[in-house]
């Protein structure tokens, strides 16, 4: 037997738990090892100092309030016998109107409901603004009759859907051109 | 019937000779005594086995306590195929860790434990044995606190195997049960708490 095998039998070497062959090789190597026979005493002598503490008893209070305990426990264990043993009529008139209460309020919103489900939805007329033909656009002569870029219909339709990106976007597409066009009603108004 | 307990120290030998289980089915059948018998059997032990895991002797005796109720309260669920001590044991053992644990979040609780086993510590000795000499009372004093000092130190779930075993003499199987651990699980943990006490101990008794 090694020192590993004592010390992992160990436990039971205490107990009386091995049977007679490895109690033997236990007591052989607890004989030729100093370091496992400090060990082995070591431990036996902590356990006795263990098992000898004293007993401690139970206050003088003890068993009164244990008592008293009791008897609490007692009292509600009787409360929920009794509430197993059916409902009083009290109870019942109060559970039943209860249940009343809730049908009726159950029926008057499902009225209300069944009603709502009758009428027809009224969406929002959509108000459009009728396109300009580009061709028409970009065949207008130069001048203060010419429709600006910044007023065409496809910036008027998206500011007006509330899409702040969408028409910056597009103005920025477009501004060489506006800015084309601007110069030349400039040169056109000195003329 | 309140389950008046009278809590005498004497028990009619009818009941002595009674093993747990006749105890536990004459009190299933209505015997309200049988209950006081059950107490009386097991209030010191599981006091004994709470105080030494929680270290805290008011608190251990709320506990055991508690014990007595459940079982009051449960006894017609118990298994009677089972043993009743390892019931007991079980359920005293779950409320010690889970006083243990409350503990631990709780840094108010422990405070209090200290504080009043300080106080304890200021108690005078006239209560101890008045036969003995005044350093004999000393030193089994101060041993003794030593030794509750060491077995605290232990791991939770190392000195609840320990106590079981060393102090209430429970074997590896029950130790297990109350547990709720495998045998292979006690057996290291008992061996690893072992050494570990007496590791803690050896160098304040050289």
């Amino acid at each position: 037997m090694d020192c590993g095998r004592f010390r992992d039998n160990h436990a039971a070497f205490i107990d009386n738990a091995l049977d007679e062959v490895e109690l033997s090789a236990m007591r052989t190597h607890r004989a030729e090892c100093a370091d496992c026979a400090d060990h082995d005493a070591t431990i036996r002598r902590a356990l006795l100092l263990f098992r000898n503490l004293p007993t401690i008893e139970p206050s003088a209070e003890f068993g009164r309030r244990l008592n008293a305990r009791l008897r609490a426990t007692e009292r509600s264990l009787a409360w929920s016998h009794a509430g197993t043993r059916g409902p009083s009529w009290t109870s019942f008139a109060w559970a039943a109107s209860g249940v009343l209460a809730a049908g009726y309020i159950l029926v008057a919103n499902f009225g209300h409901v069944a009603s709502m489900r009758h009428q027809e939805l009224a969406l929002a007329p959509v108000v459009v603004t009728a396109p300009v033909p580009s061709a028409t656009i970009d065949s207008a002569p130069v001048g203060p009759m010419r429709i600006s870029p910044m007023a065409s219909p496809a910036i008027v339709a998206s500011v007006s859907m509330g899409m702040p990106v969408w028409p910056a976007a597009l103005l920025a597409a477009q501004a060489p051109m506006h800015f084309a066009v601007t110069e030349f009603q400039v040169v056109s108004l000195r003329r | 019937m309140a389950a008046e307990v009278a809590f005498k120290r004497i028990v009619a030998p009818k009941w002595s000779t009674m093993e747990d289980s006749a105890v536990v089915g004459a009190f299933l059948a209505g015997d309200e005594r049988a209950f006081q018998v059950l107490v009386e059997r097991y209030q010191t032990r599981l006091l004994n086995f709470v105080y030494r895991t929680i270290g805290d002797r008011e608190k251990a005796e709320d506990l055991v306590q508690e014990v007595f109720i459940r079982v009051y309260r449960h006894l017609h669920r118990f298994d009677r195929s089972k043993k009743f001590s390892t019931w007991v044991y079980t359920i005293a053992s779950n409320l010690a860790k889970n006083e243990l644990r409350n503990r631990s979040r709780n840094p108010l609780v422990l405070f209090q434990t200290i504080r009043r086993n300080w106080e304890d510590e200021d108690r005078p000795l006239q209560f101890e044995d008045p036969a003995s000499r005044p350093d004999d009372l000393y030193r089994k004093r101060h041993l003794r606190e030593l030794v509750e000092a060491s077995v605290a130190r232990l791991p939770e779930h190392h000195r609840q195997v320990f106590i079981l075993r060393e102090l209430e003499g429970k074997s590896y199987e029950e130790i297990a049960e109350i547990t709720a651990c495998n045998l292979g699980t006690v057996k290291s943990r008992l061996n690893r708490a072992r050494t570990s006490f007496a590791e803690i101990i050896a160098p304040a008794l050289r």
